[in-house]
């Protein structure tokens, strides 16, 4: 595929992206029309099932929401290396190269998921312990 | 003006507004937020120069994986709005503007090592973005060509009339690192690895305080109503605590001086 | 208005190669690929404009039929008093919330929180933009106005999933701009959930990638049309897909952000009016997004099942095969309870994820082997 034929493809995304946002925007910005605004004071607290509210919403959270996060970066960056892998390796099975390929992709896979056993191991991957 | 032109300075101007508002913005989830709309123009700027794979891994991981770690980290530790972090004040008035000045250096040493030849010494007439353009350009007609040489990459299928498609930026790229630069993508994971292993080592430590509610010497990330002692989290409440009782003593004090 | 002398678009061809419009042409191979850029904005404008109307009438339909499904499951009616059979049910729905009072809590933070529901609702639509009706290489309906594909990606697969992955923030930012301790938690469930469920998505689909050999959503669907349909092969990988899809959109049987017992209503519970209906509307396009691109990915897409029934139009299949799929979600809601939040978190990391690497593993063996033995050519 020549090199200038996508951009074509993606100017149109772009544009859909847009068109899409400002139909959004309207929707929440039409609204203003029809609905009707009258805040007072005991709307705006926070919802808690009817009970005032007791301490700060901003509280700290379970370092566990960490970890899965860190573990997600992780394996998102591995799955970023197989896109290309997946992709070429008919390719390369063609030219008789597929046990190369298949090994070389093996080897990256068990390295990391070392590091997955690790995590299992030491409970990372338990929500409850 | 050329449509490409144009859409290149919507992307570059949209980048670099976000980016001075993550530098700007005191909240930092807004500054997080920010950073996600400059990550996005970023990967715009990256399809114009053709790298449409690369773009597509600007979103992927960095808008939606490590951003998402971030904010993540923020509302685990929360981060306050403003300069509560006073340590960091003589770090960042000192040594920040050095940075800044040595990173400013470097952008204009590429801009002059690369657009500026490439334009024939011309910097302002034919713009950048075609220096750039043509030098992408070039480096990727050459690996296609390497491609088609090398063979039909791409699986034709059984049928007639499909079209190949598939020879592009990502099966070129995918190409040359599973042959030319296997070496570095096999130490890519090792270096993952150890990202692992460093997280779950560090976030332990938390998370074993975590069962033991009432453990008296918790380090590390703190979870319970109570921070850590001699954490930064546990300065700013004493911080505030002592502001609070400074301020009821000038009460009493006002109180007094007015009976 | 525009004509070609405005826009230099011969600017566009490195090295003094074709105009952009030229290469188009070619590439598309279309009869009568427009000379004019702003013939191209314009069938640009016309299909996405049909695009995205069909795309929010098919969501707002689809919760008229959610309701009929699972009533029907339920030996009930469902909706019957809105038109016949309620079929202005979705339409009343609308004009509820547009004109539904905006409340904005007083802890919040007002810029996010007003445009949270934007940051979910965009990228759920934006995914649309990839998905074939019908072949991408020919021409559409009424002479190319009504293109069969907004954007025919290369690198299709990985547009969808890099929007599924930014639609977190909606989802993040609504939780962290309520200032509720409840929207606070729910959010950073569901975002952990989102992300979790986000790896095996993209991960369960690397079979179909070794075997279609192609990030481009048409030229897989071309390859089913030529061999067989993916999910034949790759059944493991269509089911790992399907329950990661149901819960990165949230549904039920994942439906935990919103556990109404545990957290109220999850990341959205401080929005009403319009801004909730963007989350309620963003959640649906998500759950359609899902469906389909497995229909697309591993039940032919716009491709006919056999070759006496190509009669039928490609739009009509597609519709047909994701209709099957939003019955499967209903089928799925209405029959099996809420999962742990233990055992959904178990249920990803623990079970999926070594399923679709060794998924992925095997379909590689098998190709060398199939290869090899001149199983397939």
């Amino acid at each position: 595929m020549p090199l200038e034929a996508f951009n074509l493809a993606y100017l149109s995304v772009v544009i859909f992206t847009i068109v899409i946002a400002v139909a959004g925007a309207s929707l929440l910005v039409l609204g203003i029309l029809f609905r009707p605004s009258k805040p007072s004071a005991m709307k705006s607290i926070p919802y808690e099932s009817g009970v005032p509210p007791v301490g700060r919403a901003r509280e700290r959270y379970s370092v566990r929401f960490y970890i899965i996060a860190m573990l997600f970066v992780l394996f998102d960056i591995e799955a970023v290396f197989l896109y290309p892998w997946a992709i070429n390796f008919d390719g390369f099975v063609r030219r008789g190269d597929g046990v190369f390929i298949l090994v070389e992709m093996l080897i990256f896979i068990f390295i990391l998921l070392l590091g997955y056993a690790y995590a299992w191991k030491k409970g990372a991957l338990d929500w409850v312990s | 003006m050329a449509l490409e032109q144009l859409v290149f300075l919507v992307f570059a101007l949209l980048a670099i507004v976000t980016s001075l508002g993550l530098v700007i913005f005191k909240d930092p989830v807004h500054c997080a937020l920010s950073l996600v709309f400059a990550f996005a123009n970023i990967a715009g700027v990256y399809i114009l120069l053709g790298a449409e794979f690369i773009a597509a891994i600007q979103v992927l991981v960095y808008s939606g994986a490590i951003l998402v770690l971030f904010l993540f980290v923020m509302m685990l530790l929360q981060v306050r709005p403003g300069p509560s972090l006073n340590r960091l004040r003589f770090f960042q008035s000192g040594f920040g503007p050095v940075l800044g000045v040595a990173f400013l250096v470097e952008v204009v040493l590429v801009v002059l090592t690369s657009g500026f030849v490439l334009n024939g010494g011309n910097i302002t007439k034919p713009n950048n973005t075609q220096a750039a353009k043509m030098q992408a350009g070039v480096e990727y007609s050459v690996s296609v060509n390497v491609i088609q040489a090398a063979g039909p990459l791409t699986i034709q299928g059984k049928a007639d009339g499909i079209q190949p498609n598939t020879v592009g930026h990502t099966a070129a790229l995918g190409k040359e690192l599973y042959s030319t630069y296997l070496f570095p993508f096999e130490v890519a994971s090792i270096i993952l690895l150890i990202a692992a292993i460093g997280a779950i080592v560090i976030a332990r430590r938390s998370l074993v305080s975590d069962e033991e509610e009432d453990h008296p010497k918790r380090r590390g990330i703190s979870l319970g109503s109570v921070p850590a002692q001699g954490s930064l989290q546990a300065f700013e409440v004493e911080r505030q605590t002592s502001q609070s009782q400074r301020r009821k003593e000038a009460k009493k004090r006002t109180v007094i001086l007015k009976k | 208005m525009f004509s070609s002398a405005q826009f230099d678009w011969s600017l566009g061809g490195p090295l003094g190669g074709p105009s952009l419009l030229e290469t188009a042409a070619a590439v598309n191979a279309k009869v009568n690929a427009p000379n004019e850029p702003f013939i191209w904005f314009l069938q640009t404008f016309i299909t996405l404009f049909v695009i995205m109307n069909v795309v929010l009438l098919t969501m707002a339909y689809q919760t008229w039929a959610e309701r009929k499904v699972i009533a029907f499951c339920q030996l009930r009616y469902g909706p019957k008093r809105t038109g016949p059979s309620g079929l202005l049910q979705p339409i009343a729905d609308a004009v509820k919330m547009l004109t539904k009072e905006f409340i904005v809590p007083q802890e919040a933070d007002r810029f996010v929180f007003f445009i949270a529901p934007l940051l979910g609702f965009v990228p759920a639509v934006a995914a649309f933009a990839i998905v074939p009706w019908g072949d991408a290489n020919t021409e559409g309906l009424f002479g190319d106005w009504i293109r069969p594909v907004v954007a025919n990606l290369n690198i299709g697969i990985l547009y969808m999933l890099a929007l599924s992955s930014v639609g977190v923030y909606g989802i993040v930012m609504a939780g962290y701009s309520s200032g509720n301790k409840y929207s606070m938690l729910g959010s950073l469930r569901s975002s952990a959930q989102v992300v979790s469920y986000e790896l095996t998505l993209g991960l369960s689909l690397m079979g179909v990638l070794i075997q279609a050999g192609s990030l481009n959503l048409n030229d897989i669907v071309l390859q089913q049309k030529a061999t067989i349909w993916y999910f034949i092969p790759q059944f493991v990988g269509f089911v790992c897909y399907f329950v990661s899809g149901i819960a990165e959109t949230n549904r039920n049987p994942f439906d935990l952000p919103e556990a109404e017992s545990e957290l109220v209503a999850g990341f959205h519970l401080e929005y009403s009016g319009m801004s909730f209906g963007l989350f309620y509307l963003a959640e649906y396009i998500n759950m359609n997004a899902i469906a389909v691109v497995a229909a697309t990915l591993f039940f032919g897409g716009w491709a006919a099942p056999a070759s006496f029934l190509e009669f039928i139009p490609g739009p009509l299949w597609l519709f047909a095969k994701f209709a099957f799929f939003l019955f499967l979600y209903y089928w799925i809601r209405s029959t099996l309870p809420r999962f742990r939040y233990d055992q959904l978190m178990g249920l990803v990391w623990k079970v999926i994820f070594p399923i679709v690497l060794a998924n992925l593993v095997i379909t590689a063996v098998v190709k060398i082997v199939g290869i090899q033995l001149g199983w397939w050519a």
